[in-house]
């Protein structure tokens, strides 16, 4: 274009002819955004989102780092036998003549059972598990169950993935919950790294926090072997030669650099490596699924949590007894769990890891007519490692009393087992763990060193120092704000625009210990983003909150 | 000697923050043709197409000419001939009627000298009846499709920012006006433009006088809004004479701010003889429109048929095409609602070539959102929150980036944006699940009977194909490799799914996450999690941002 000065006309305004280019307001809004981030201490760079979320690339901070890199961290690996584990036959009751009486076809007998207890037996499968349990590194937690068990998978899952009662439909997992609490920095610092990892297609719901899914999904060993190689999501190049095929290579090339986690997966995989042999892929997939989530952890992904499956749980028929589906589902289970342990334990850090199994159900006393078993309540649960006090804990249910399903009936609530995870392995508080699981849960003793409440990053920001999302957000014009204090503290808390601008200073002074709730009315302000910001001696914690007018 | 735009005569000095020059922005690369990539290898052209349209057809009609399906407005075009599906919804927003207008369209600012109380209440006022105006446009967008799209479309071509003419009901009028032409006439509408009180702001038409022409008005009129700078052959349409000329035709017109109507001054006027494009006279506003359009029409007819293909086919125009459209707008003095149909209708436009070759704007994608996923229970901030949304995505309604639009295509897509329209998306169906805003459950049971055995396997393909506009077993994912879930003795899986295509077996198990096919139920209290989950998964594909 040419210059129009030399035609003796008057400078248009900016903006408002082509030379002047696009979207500088909004390049100029974006860098004022960031220079403020920065100096609240948030995120250095990147790009703040719709309910505040940067996905972009972050700096890493200290407490992220403390959070990847400590030694002292402990990890979780969920074990989900998916379709209803048959409990019965995995721990089998060698002195209940009503069990022989009630598997005529499917009972595991007494001499080929493998030794537990003077009444127990494990199932000839779980061979390569004695010599754990002897070392004491597995756990047996009888009778898990919950109160008006539903025997539908879909809703059965629900309830074990979020940890709600039965009558109640909650729409986050338990472990997203969890992770909310633990990284309470989320919104101001995500991490690039992901807090969770499932491998498989299991139920989401899992990582699933009040405010975003806190996990990834590892769908598929391919994609994890196109992440380790290529650090990429999506093909680029294996698209169709037409129109369509150019557009949707463009779109999946940005894709690829917009999912913050494939860096840090790339990393760890490349960076960890598997020091024992696994049965093969096709051989053993819940095992090929475990290597890989003992590669990362060897890796230092910084991933709390990880989520893997097997399927096939759902013995209706066929479900043999010392060898078949079950026997072999079994075999696999400890195969994975052996071979995984043994794994980690090539570079010592088996002891940072704990293994938990869970299926949606157990299953009936009675077989059926079809050399299986349907759907039932009350079923063991596992833990494995060698941060367990191994054992058998919890009563054996009852087979002749039973609910009106003629189904066992349970002793210890699901939910106990994860406040034991929470305060236990994780080392939450009793309070925190009630915040998580709706109930006080007291832990069951399988732990063997537990983790005092202040060993853990919590301790970074005292647990009772909280401030929350504002509700209702987004809001207009008015929204409240609920902070929590350990202490009396001098406290400020004030609201900022988008440019970093002071718009309001909701509290400053002393406030007592407890919880607080703080009324903000917007109603002079523009529709937009804003932040408030909590500061006293104990901390600083910085939300995000949206005005929509 | 920047000037603003929002000075009226005696404007108070009080009010000087009113003024906001703008910070100097920097230079950015518009693409060129030279960017683009090759047109579509289609060979029809503007023939009918006359084939009855199945479903994937009938949605790629109603996003490219709307912004989204319903399971009713698909169900309502099944089986229609492509071509009679396609005249009837441009025939159906040409009748559109206008809206009525909001109470706040004739509020006038108050006496320029009056107490500075009573003109900051009015100043004020622009604000929330800016919102509200974007807001409502929005709304018939979702509401009324091609018309309100046209509009945009035109808004996107005749680009002013409501940031520098800033009263509203001047906005009111500006969009009143691209509704009203949006299927007109072109030069009827462009005409009209000239005198729009907000552009004559916007493009300083204003302080064009002859003492002091200002060509800002003059250049966009023959280089954005009518020719182009170059002809199909690559000939320049104009020189900076006829620009110079031009501006001085245009003198004599000026905003009154009592009213906000366009006025003549003769005082202003430059009443010398013109020369442009090689003719000679005293051309005043009226002649050199008249002008324009005589001289240049098959330049205009090309490049205003090169935008629209744009709009509704593909980034690159197809010449063959073009040529064809121009002829058309020739012999229709102009009239687009013709062009556009004949486009509409064409078996060019609905070759498979053309499906899921566009990549969706902001607006597209949100409006398309809420269309897709059916929702008709608004909670009264949705659109406030699609207006907030879209300006996240850099898409800012009535405030685009500069006179020459949005630059559109790629650019709408960065790792940013494409990140925030992934948790933009994510929100709103999360948001609407827990405000009871978005159903899906109804939509599934509109997809496909609740009761059908094969649920579990069928309903993920359909809703793949409800929101994605490329085959099902196209979409580039890491399935899943376990088997599924559940007892497969007794209830194997049915065998025309295990015989048939991988991909609805991919599709169902990525829908089931692990649990049995024979459990599902839509009607089963919580489905909405696994039908949630599942969106979250298509809204997620890179597919999902074309259309």
């Amino acid at each position: 274009m040419k210059d129009r000065s030399s035609f003796g006309i008057k400078a248009p305004r900016y903006g408002s002819c082509l030379e002047h280019g696009c979207a500088h307001t909004d390049e100029h809004r974006t860098w004022s955004r960031r220079d403020f981030m920065t100096g609240l201490g948030l995120a250095a760079g990147g790009t703040m989102l719709l309910g505040g979320t940067p996905v972009q690339a972050l700096g890493r901070s200290p407490l992220l780092e403390q959070l990847r890199r400590a030694e002292s961290d402990r990890i979780l690996v969920l074990v989900q036998l998916c379709g209803g584990n048959d409990g019965l036959n995995t721990i089998i009751p060698v002195e209940d003549d009503r069990y022989y009486q009630a598997r005529p076809r499917l009972a595991i007998p007494k001499h080929l059972a493998l030794p537990l207890t003077d009444t127990l037996r494990f199932h000839p499968s779980f061979e390569p598990l004695t010599s754990m349990y002897g070392d004491g590194q597995m756990a047996i937690v009888q009778g898990v169950g919950y109160d008006a068990p539903d025997l539908s998978h879909f809703r059965s899952t629900d309830i074990w993935v979020s940890g709600s009662d039965a009558d109640v439909y909650w729409n986050t997992g338990w472990t997203g919950r969890y992770l909310e609490q633990a990284v309470p920095n989320f919104e101001e610092e995500p991490p690039d790294f992901p807090l969770a990892v499932q491998l498989g297609g299991l139920s989401s719901m899992l990582f699933q926090g009040e405010a975003r899914n806190l996990g990834m999904s590892l769908t598929n060993p391919e994609l994890f072997r196109r992440l380790a190689r290529d650090g990429t999501i999506y093909d680029t190049q294996d698209v169709p030669a037409t129109a369509y095929g150019g557009e949707i290579s463009f779109m999946r090339t940005i894709a690829n650099d917009a999912f913050r986690y494939a860096q840090a997966i790339q990393e760890a995989a490349n960076a960890g490596r598997n020091d024992v042999a696994y049965p093969g892929m096709y051989e053993n997939y819940l095992a090929h699924n475990m290597s890989i989530v003992a590669r990362l952890i060897k890796g230092n992904l910084g991933a709390r949590i990880y989520h893997v499956g097997i399927g096939g749980f759902d013995t209706h028929a066929e479900q043999g007894g010392t060898d078949g589906f079950h026997a072999t589902l079994l075999r696999h289970l400890a195969q994975a769990v052996v071979s995984f342990t043994e794994d980690l334990a090539a570079v010592g850090m088996d002891d940072r890891v704990l293994i938990m199994t869970f299926s949606e159900f157990g299953r009936r006393v009675e077989e059926n007519g079809s050399d299986g078993t349907d759907h039932g309540t009350a079923a063991p649960l596992f833990f494995f490692g060698p941060g367990v006090n191994g054992g058998l804990y919890g009563e054996k249910p009852s087979l002749t009393d039973l609910d009106p399903d003629e189904n066992m009936k349970h002793a210890i609530d699901f939910r106990a087992a994860y406040a034991t995870v929470l305060q236990d392995w994780f080392g939450f508080s009793a309070a925190t763990s009630e915040a998580v699981l709706g109930y006080p849960f007291d832990p069951i003793a399988v732990i063997a060193d537990p983790a005092e409440p202040t060993a853990t990053v919590e301790a970074a920001v005292p647990a009772r120092f909280v401030l929350e999302q504002n509700y209702p957000n987004p809001f207009n014009p008015r929204t409240t704000i609920t902070f929590s204090l350990a202490q009396a503290a001098p406290v400020t808390l004030r609201v900022y625009d988008v440019r970093g601008r002071l718009v309001r200073t909701l509290v400053d002074g002393m406030q007592p210990g407890g919880t607080h709730t703080v009324s903000f009315d917007a109603s002079r302000l523009p529709s937009g983003t804003y932040f408030y910001r909590l500061a006293s001696s104990e901390g600083t914690q910085t939300r995000q909150m949206m005005l929509v007018r | 000697m920047q000037r603003t735009a929002i000075t009226p005569p005696g404007f108070p000095e009080r009010f000087e923050y009113l003024r906001r020059p703008r910070s100097p922005r920097p230079e950015t690369t518009v693409a060129r043709r030279a960017d683009l990539p090759p047109p579509l290898a289609i060979s029809a052209g503007l023939d009918p197409y006359t084939e009855p349209l199945d479903r994937r057809k009938a949605a790629h009609l109603l996003r490219r000419v709307g912004f989204g399906a319903t399971p009713e407005d698909l169900d309502a075009l099944l089986g229609m001939p492509g071509h009679e599906a396609a005249a009837m919804l441009v025939d159906e927003a040409v009748a559109l009627p206008m809206p009525e207008p909001p109470e706040w369209a004739n509020a006038f600012p108050p006496p320029w000298d009056g107490p500075d109380e009573v003109l900051q209440a009015y100043f004020d006022q622009q604000f929330p009846w800016f919102a509200d105006h974007v807001v409502e446009w929005l709304e018939r967008m979702y509401q009324y499709g091609l018309r309100e799209k046209m509009a945009l479309f035109w808004h996107d071509h005749f680009a002013t920012e409501w940031e520098v003419y800033f009263f509203t009901p001047m906005a009111f009028r500006h969009v009143a006006l691209l509704r009203e032409e949006a299927l007109g006439n072109f030069r009827n509408l462009v005409f009209q433009m000239g005198l729009d009180p907000a552009m004559l702001i916007y493009l300083d038409g204003e302080s064009n006088t002859g003492f002091e022409p200002n060509e800002n008005y003059a250049r966009e009129l023959l280089e954005l809004f009518t020719m182009g700078q170059y002809d199909g052959q690559g000939n320049p349409n104009y020189t900076q004479r006829d620009i110079v000329e031009l501006s001085r035709a245009l003198t004599g017109w000026y905003v009154q701010y009592e009213d906000f109507t366009a006025h003549f001054d003769h005082y202003r006027y430059d009443t010398g003889v013109k020369e442009i494009f090689g003719q000679h006279g005293a051309f005043n506003y009226i002649d050199v429109h008249e002008l324009i359009f005589d001289q240049r029409a098959r330049p205009i007819a090309e490049f205003i048929a090169r935008k629209l293909y744009t709009e509704f086919v593909y980034v690159t125009p197809d010449e063959a095409v073009i040529a064809e459209m121009a002829d058309l707008f020739l012999a229709n003095d102009f009239e687009i609602a013709p062009v556009v149909k004949a486009l509409l209708r064409s078996a060019h436009f609905f070759d498979d070539e053309a499906m899921g070759s566009k990549i969706k704007s902001p607006v597209a994608l949100l409006v398309g959102m809420l269309k897709d996923t059916d929702v008709n229970n608004f909670v009264g901030e949705t659109f406030r929150m699609i207006h907030y949304s879209a300006n996240e995505l850099e898409q800012d309604i009535l405030q685009p980036p500069n006179v020459a639009g949005w630059p559109g295509y790629r650019s709408w897509i960065s790792t940013s944006t494409l990140a925030t329209r992934w948790e933009t998306v994510d929100y709103y169906l999360g948001q609407g699940l827990v405000e009871h805003v978005v159903s899906i459950a109804p939509l599934a049971q509109k997809l496909l009977d609740p009761d059908d055995p094969l649920a579990a396997f069928k309903l993920p393909v359909l809703l793949a194909e409800h929101f994605i506009a490329v085959p099902a077993e196209s979409l580039g994912y890491d399935a899943p490799m376990e088997d599924f879930g559940g007892d497969l003795i007794n209830n194997p899986i049915p065998a025309e799914i295990a015989n048939g295509p991988a991909y609805v077996r991919d599709l169902a198990k990525i829908f089931l996450g692990g649990s049995p096919w024979y459990e599902w139920d839509v009607n089963r209290a919580g489905s909405w999690w696994t039908l949630y989950n599942y969106l979250v998964f298509l809204t997620r594909l890179p597919e999902y941002q074309l259309t």
